[in-house]
């Protein structure tokens, strides 16, 4: 190659690595399938698949599962907590309980793309996307027994605005809420974009965000009353993720942390009861490094992995089904994203 | 005996001190910090930095590495083990959640292994040369050189998924009433955590267990006519078993640590396994509180032993 072309190259790709620098702080690196495997003892009862990271319509009220030697319809799981529950604005429905246990204001279907009410009776959007209302079901309550009322969802959005840890879809959408950045900076004592009439709560945007109702079929309102004057930004740190009350399908029975999680149905759910009798969750993180031992010996009915060495074990154990979600996964690398110590 | 006690004890408080310190200079030069585990990269990368900051502040990492460190240190002498920066719990309440579980599996193999260990170093010793002597040290060396984590598999592998004798893992589940209920639970990881342990306790057995037969006074036992078990366990086991004691002595502190493997492949829920996850999560209060007492626990051993030492053995005098 003639010296001056090899040196139009060498600065060509000493720009490249300069531009990657100084303007890339993301490299897309590969792709990443998600599997959502079952034991044959359970049935979803022509419930569908999607994406078992967030939150959708799956229609768990509905499962069953086959009945043990007592004649009681366990199903057992894994990502219950370790120490504490995790609060479910953060990582959308990677943990059961952020499935069981909470509900939102509407539903996705497995592909998050249309919605239906929910914890919501009505929605409506207006034209220019601008306002959103949604209005609850009358006699919502929350395991408690305590009424799920318009004030918990709109304290719940005031408290995601002020803390990080919240998922970045659903940060965004909530930060789009008119006055939400004054009220975030602590220069309004309010929302000016949040309204409450009866039983409906209708936002205001400043911004049009197009993740309106993703966003609202995966934020999960919080009863109120149960962080009296908290700090939001110590939210996680408060007593209530010891044994977390909810309003979706199943309630938090019992908490042996780092052993194991039981939840069994909520008989007030708008739903219907759910027809398992108990869901019995292990710890693990989405990664759970015991799922094979676990489903090998029947205590892993339901999960999901993005491990493709436990896939083909599992697929090997002929009482396991495993499904592909077709929702590839883009794994990055982060170039000088963390401040030098 | 009792200057040297107090002078050992007073020995305890800088060692502690020095140790604490590294910890936490450790932890500090790991890269990123509780609030970089709490937040995925993914969403981390679309936070603004004074969210970030805001989040760091309310947790107290925006402080100094000193600062943060002489304020647990301050915290400690005050009797506050402090709160996990994860998740908000006070620490004793996890220790009083963990402790337990490691205890009663670390409780359980050390006495497995003592006794297995001395009476299969004594026959080792007693049949020196023979068939059964070999087959025992080949075992032990077995034993001692394959890893833990190995026999932990394997023995799932066989009694928990082939035979389905003894459940996979875990420490409890929902309807246990009794200790009877979650007994099944404990055997296979004390069992696998005593492997080592018996292995060690074995070689050490029959080797001082040889020393103490090659003694005078046994063969004056053996001359005065007293029968051959008197003379192998009254005077040449009970001789035997001070080294032995001073190794068990010093396998007290996993009583506390706890056997991070094991519990990991069991899914025990004791210390050793909250440890790994405090430490990737950068959870320093956590690991600042297991590591005290697991250096605790270490230094306390080692002072137990001398103490022991000079008491079965009139030869070693601890104020010189």
């Amino acid at each position: 190659m003639p010296r001056p072309i090899r040196q139009r190259l060498k600065t060509a790709y000493a720009d490249i690595q300069k531009y990657e620098n100084e303007e890339l702080d993301t490299i897309p690196l590969y792709y990443q399938q998600l599997f959502i495997y079952e034991s044959n003892r359970v049935n979803r009862n022509g419930h569908g698949y999607g994406n078992e990271q967030y939150n959708y319509d799956w229609g768990i009220v509905d499962w069953t599962v086959e009945p043990d030697a007592d004649g009681k319809k366990v199903l057992y799981t894994n990502t219950a907590p370790a120490q504490f529950f995790e609060q479910p604005w953060l990582n959308l429905g990677i943990w059961i309980h952020n499935k069981v246990v909470f509900d939102h204001l509407l539903v996705a279907d497995g592909s998050l793309t249309s919605f239906s009410p929910q914890l919501a009776e009505s929605y409506n959007v207006s034209e220019d996307g601008m306002t959103v209302s949604f209005t609850l079901r009358d006699g919502l309550t929350w395991h408690d027994g305590s009424p799920l009322t318009v004030e918990d969802v709109a304290w719940s959005i005031k408290t995601a605005m002020m803390i990080p840890t919240v998922n970045p879809v659903v940060s965004n959408t909530i930060h789009s809420i008119e006055g939400a950045d004054a009220y975030s900076d602590g220069s309004a004592d309010d929302v000016s974009g949040i309204a409450l009439d009866g039983n409906t709560i209708t936002l205001t945007f400043a911004k049009l965000d197009p993740n309106v109702l993703l966003t609202f079929s995966q934020f999960a309102p919080l009863p109120a009353k149960y962080f009296p004057d908290i700090d939001p930004l110590q939210i996680q740190q408060s007593s209530f993720w010891q044994k977390p009350i909810g309003s979706g399908p199943f309630m938090v029975k019992e908490v042996k942390m780092n052993d194991f999680t039981t939840m069994v149905p909520f008989p007030d759910y708008f739903g219907g009861v759910a027809k398992i009798d108990e869901i019995v969750a292990f710890p693990s993180g989405d990664g759970d490094g015991n799922l094979l031992k676990n489903a090998g010996a029947h205590k892993a009915d339901y999960g999901f992995t993005k491990n493709t060495a436990d896939v083909s074990a599992l697929e090997d154990m002929d009482f396991m089904k495993v499904t592909p979600a077709d929702i590839p996964y883009t794994r990055m690398m982060w170039i000088n994203h963390y401040p030098m110590k | 005996m009792l200057t040297y006690v107090i002078r050992r004890i007073l020995i305890l408080i800088p060692m502690a001190l020095i140790i604490s310190f590294l910890v936490y200079l450790g932890l500090e030069l790991t890269p990123g910090d509780a609030v970089s585990h709490m937040i995925s990269p993914e969403m981390m990368a679309s936070i603004s930095a004074e969210r970030l900051d805001a989040l760091r502040v309310s947790l107290g990492l925006e402080q100094p590495f000193i600062v943060r460190y002489w304020i647990w240190l301050q915290g400690m002498l005050q009797g506050n083990f402090g709160y996990s920066t994860a998740g908000g719990v006070a620490i004793h309440a996890i220790l009083a959640d963990r402790l337990p579980a490691t205890l009663e599996l670390s409780a359980v193999a050390l006495v497995f292994s003592t006794i297995f260990g001395c009476v299969l170093g004594v026959i080792s010793a007693l049949k020196r040369g023979s068939t059964t002597d070999n087959v025992l040290t080949v075992t032990g060396m077995l034993g001692v050189s394959i890893p833990e984590f190995f026999f932990g598999l394997v023995a799932i592998l066989i009694f928990a998924l082939k035979l389905q004798w003894l459940p996979v893992g875990g420490r409890l589940l929902p309807g246990y009433d009794s200790y009877w209920d979650h007994l099944p639970h404990v055997i296979m990881p004390a069992l696998v955590l005593s492997i080592m342990m018996t292995a060690g306790v074995m070689r050490y057995a029959r080797s001082s267990m040889l020393d103490a037969l090659s003694k005078e006074y046994i063969k004056t036992a053996r001359s005065k006519g007293l029968p051959e078990w008197r003379v192998n366990l009254l005077h040449g086991f009970r001789v035997a078993l001070t080294p032995v004691i001073v190794l068990i002595g010093f396998r007290l502190p996993v009583l506390i640590g706890g056997s991070v493997i094991i519990e990991q492949v069991f899914q025990w829920p004791g210390v050793g396994s909250e440890f790994i996850s405090a430490v990737r999560s950068q959870d320093y209060p956590l690991v600042m509180m297991i590591a005290l007492l697991s250096v605790m626990a270490v230094l306390t051993a080692s002072l137990l032993v001398d103490i022991l030492t000079a008491l079965i053995d009139p030869r070693v005098r601890l104020d010189k």
